[in-house]
């Protein structure tokens, strides 16, 4: 799921409180976040909760300042006129004062101890929140460093224990699976906290928008996951509060499905496209390459299958299924059957790129042989296309027959059409 | 989700598990397509089923002689036929473990089954083409059979 703008901002005001409010308390950022489904509810408050903090300790410093102002007046008045009657008359004054300056005092301190209290509030809220929603958020400081503030989900999905402290790049080195994508996150990270970038403008060159992360599992094995990474600049209360609001979430199954989709949506077009060609083409000869093709396919297979792993003989190998592969790529495109032709080509593609490696080993294959494996049922339903194509025609021409001699007047030999009939169920 | 992706995974699986449990790596051979029958069985087989969106197994045989050396490298002297059954279900489990923890919004994995002889009836899904992968460890030949229906 993206995370919307409101989100953002949201948190942005919340973290702020969270920064005041963990000043008045003196309290500690490193309390464990409770999951709760209170979360919604506490942001308004939290971020109201920031600017009453804020007056709530004027007030307090205000109060410290004045009655020690007093003192000081009263203090140096003291020190200049010592008589009987000026004690008696510092020490009514200064009853006085008392008297009014008390009920001042305990209204501030109720005061103060309601905006902490709200402070508090917004900070048990921040730590709801934090602890129950579904994207990985975290802080990002200058030196690059996560702050100790992030998100339960954020620990769940880059298996990450003590994030505090850490420096962003270390996290990301031990999930991506190349240095290019790492590097360019870096720059990507320091571009962001330039002055006077455009904050759109490089939101545009995040290179972790989708990238793919490889986790070690319990079992010794490795689990990838597609992750999707956003980053805004936030502003704090001065310049060294500032930081990036990282979001991250795991897009793994929508990639995933997107990509079913899509290919589903180019099979449903060369479905439509492949009965056309069929339809057209000449019924011989597009037997006759079905035939060649279906002996290419096992004798590439073959060629696969036989004995062998060193380097010498993987490369003959190759370019014994490339041969074979190129002479049916000629055939399927002088039919021509493109949908064909294209899967030939794609397969092609793949063996080529392996033929340019030095040193090849079995998994490279992985994708040829299922390429290999997709063609052959690609064969198999043009085939089966085709069987009915010849069906129809013939039940086409039956009743053809049939209605001439409908029209002539003589008897009409149902029995004939009835096998067709049969066939084509 | 691509075939090309789950092969990939079924193969890494049993990859690891030399690496890690064995302590020696294994080599993967060309993999290639089961046309002409159903894919050869050494002595012992651990099957994983596969259902939901796609139905298939995974097969994974090896010869008795591979698994008592691997026992061997893992210091386990106990070479009898219920400890090499036992291995094979551990590499059976490491496949479902493994596809579970990848496919698990797509497929269900069904318990594993076991299976000892050369002869025993394994089921592919119809009209689906085997795909065997050699897995080559020392001079030992193990196989990894993936077969999912289109």
């Amino acid at each position: 799921m993206k995370p919307q703008p409101q989100t953002f901002n949201a948190l942005t005001d919340i973290s702020s409180a969270h920064l005041s409010s963990t000043r008045l308390a003196g309290g500690s950022q490193h309390d464990a976040p409770p999951r709760s489904g209170r979360a919604a509810a506490g942001v308004n408050a939290a971020a109201g909760a920031n600017g009453t903090a804020a007056t709530a300790l004027i007030v307090q410093r205000a109060l410290l300042a004045l009655p020690l102002l007093l003192l000081t007046l009263f203090t140096a008045w003291l020190l200049t006129l010592h008589d009987g009657a000026t004690l008696r008359g510092v020490l009514f004054g200064g009853g006085v004062a008392l008297v009014l300056l008390l009920p001042l005092t305990l209204y501030a301190r109720r005061q103060a101890s309601e905006r902490l209290s709200e402070a508090a509030a917004a900070r048990c809220q921040l730590s709801n929140i934090l602890g129950c929603v579904h994207e990985g958020v975290f802080l990002v400081g200058r030196d690059l460093r996560l702050s100790a503030t992030g998100s339960a989900s954020m620990r769940e999905l880059l298996r990450l224990g003590a994030p505090a402290g850490r420096l962003f790049e270390d996290v990301l080195r031990t999930l991506l699976l190349d240095e290019e994508t790492l590097a360019a996150a870096v720059t990507f990270l320091q571009l962001l906290w330039a002055e006077r970038a455009d904050e759109h403008a490089i939101e545009s060159l995040n290179p972790l928008r989708q990238v793919e992360a490889s986790f070690a599992n319990s079992r010794g094995g490795s689990e990838r996951r597609i992750l999707s990474f956003t980053f805004r600049r936030m502003g704090g209360t001065s310049r060294a509060d500032d930081f990036i609001l990282g979001m991250v979430n795991d897009v793994t199954d929508r990639v995933l499905l997107a990509r079913e989709l899509e290919e589903a949506q180019v099979d449903a077009d060369s479905q439509a496209e492949l009965l056309l060609q069929l339809v057209r083409a000449d019924p011989v000869v597009l037997v006759s390459f079905l035939n060649d093709a279906d002996d290419a396919f096992r004798k590439c297979n073959a060629i696969l299958s036989a004995s062998g792993i060193g380097q010498p003989q993987l490369h003959r190998k190759l370019m014994g299924v490339l041969q074979e592969l190129d002479a049916l790529t000629l055939a399927a495109e002088a039919l021509p059957l493109a949908s064909f032709s294209q899967r030939l080509r794609g397969i092609e593609a793949v063996l080529s790129q392996l033929c340019s490696r030095g040193a090849l080993i079995g998994n490279d294959f992985l994708p040829a042989v299922v390429r290999l494996d997709e063609l052959m049922s690609h064969a198999a339903t043009m085939r089966a296309i085709h069987q009915h194509i010849v069906l129809l025609r013939a039940a086409s021409a039956a009743l053809a027959a049939l209605d001439e001699r409908g029209s002539s007047g003589t008897d009409a030999p149902v029995a004939a059409v009835a096998p067709l009939a049969t066939s084509l169920r | 989700m691509s075939s090309e992706f789950e092969l990939g995974v079924f193969v890494n699986s049993v990859m690891h598990y030399f690496e890690s449990a064995v302590q020696q790596p294994a080599a993967c051979g060309i993999p290639h397509l089961a046309l002409r029958a159903s894919p050869v069985l050494a002595d012992y087989t651990g099957i994983v089923r596969i259902s939901g969106r796609r139905h298939g197994v995974v097969v994974f045989t090896a010869p008795r002689s591979m698994l008592c050396v691997m026992l061997m490298c893992m210091q386990d002297t106990d070479l009898s036929h219920e400890h090499l059954l036992e291995l094979v279900g551990k590499i059976a489990y490491r496949l479902s473990g493994d596809a579970e923890c990848h496919f698990r919004h797509h497929y269900s994995i069904s318990v594993r089954s076991l299976i000892h002889g050369r002869d025993a009836p394994v089921v592919y899904p119809p009209h689906a083409r085997p795909i065997v992968v050699p897995i080559n460890w020392r001079s030992y030949l193990a196989r990894l059979v993936v077969c999912m229906e289109a």
